[in-house]
């Protein structure tokens, strides 16, 4: 039964990739055409088929729950990202620079729940991971006041509250 | 109407601008290589998603604005792995930045 | 109009990225002011296109984006692989 469910996830990814594929297609050409959307049907289901034959395409590909609360956090990832630039801003302009290396605990179960924080935090400007080992990551900040940000946990629990 | 998104797009427009060039004043100004890495991020970041939102509201809606937004998908995407890669492989490579490490 | 004074501040950052390609003490500043560049560039691009009323130019900076991230990746290998201890 385990198995068979698996099997049955692996399949959502598989149609989940190539819908992706076939939109992104679409959005780079642009073309209406039957023949050419013919075309690009074939390359995509060749192209997929290929991603699947490398084993590149498992159930972790494209985690289902987590792409529907894709948007939300994308829009909180946004805010963040200008809060942050904002205050590293200030920092380069204003001349006083004082880091600090700090190191965190991430709560996360899974790797793709650690690698997400890890991602989240370097994206953001003015904090970046540095390395990852288990649940520890050494994170240079670039003022006291972002590493007490981020420290405060509220990143962390954004996070794992998303893989519920 | 038209004239306000038109101004909506001028502002986002300098600001893009403004970003990218504090950015690599960063870049120039900060004294060590962990600090230069947030300054790239600021140009990655802030400064790819204003210039972005600034084409996008000239434009107007239609399938180059989602070209347009795939620009700024992608560096979602690959700044920060190569922001992690340097300061990984530099910190591996002994250099340390210099600050202490304090323990939480 | 004020799309070429967003072209010249954004050549201008690139001279100052240039500056410290230039400069830089390890390899890893080099790498990392490279890399700006390119994405200075790639909205450089974008930018030049809506000037001269051609939005194609949108493909082209896409492009520049993937090849630039994968340069990066690629030059950090070749440094990882030659193991060699930097200090700066």
């Amino acid at each position: 039964m385990a198995t068979k469910q698996k099997h049955s996830a692996k399949f959502l990814s598989f149609i989940v990739y190539f819908v992706v594929l076939f939109l992104l297609w679409y959005i780079l050409s642009g073309y209406l055409k039957p023949l050419l959307l013919f075309f690009g049907l074939i390359s995509v289901l060749f192209v997929s088929w290929m991603s699947y034959r490398a084993r590149a395409i498992d159930s972790d590909t494209f985690p289902l729950k987590l792409l529907l609360r894709l948007p939300f956090y994308w829009l909180w990832l946004t805010k963040e990202i200008v809060k942050s630039g904002l205050s590293t801003t200030k920092i380069i302009w204003s001349n006083n620079y004082s880091p600090e290396l700090i190191k965190i605990k991430a709560s996360q179960k899974n790797s793709t729940g650690i690698a997400n924080y890890a991602n989240a935090i370097t994206l953001t400007p003015g904090t970046v991971t540095i390395e990852v080992e288990k649940n520890d990551l050494l994170v240079h900040a670039l003022s006291k006041e972002l590493s007490k940000d981020l420290q405060s946990g509220e990143m962390d629990r954004f996070i794992t509250g998303l893989d519920k | 109407m038209d004239n306000f998104v038109n101004i909506l797009s001028m502002i986002s427009l300098v600001l893009g601008s403004f970003f990218i060039f504090s950015g690599s004043l960063g870049l120039l100004k900060l004294p060590d290589l962990f600090g230069r890495i947030h300054a790239a991020g600021l140009i990655d970041t802030l400064g790819s998603g204003f210039i972005v939102l600034s084409l996008i509201l000239y434009s107007g809606f239609s399938l180059v604005s989602f070209k347009l937004l795939l620009i700024p998908l992608f560096l979602l995407f690959t700044s920060p792995v190569s922001g992690h890669a340097i300061a990984l492989f530099a910190y591996e490579s002994g250099l340390k930045p210099k600050t202490k490490v304090n323990k939480k | 109009m004020i799309f070429f004074a967003a072209l010249s501040v954004l050549a201008i950052a690139i001279i100052l990225c240039i500056i410290r390609a230039v400069k830089g003490p390890t390899p890893f500043d080099r790498i990392l002011s490279i890399s700006s560049i390119g994405t200075i560039i790639a909205l450089g691009i974008a930018i030049h296109g809506f000037a001269f009323q051609r939005p194609e130019f949108v493909d082209i900076s896409l492009m520049y984006v993937l090849l630039n991230f994968l340069g990066t990746i690629a030059i950090l290998r070749f440094y990882k692989i030659k193991g060699k201890k930097i200090n700066g």
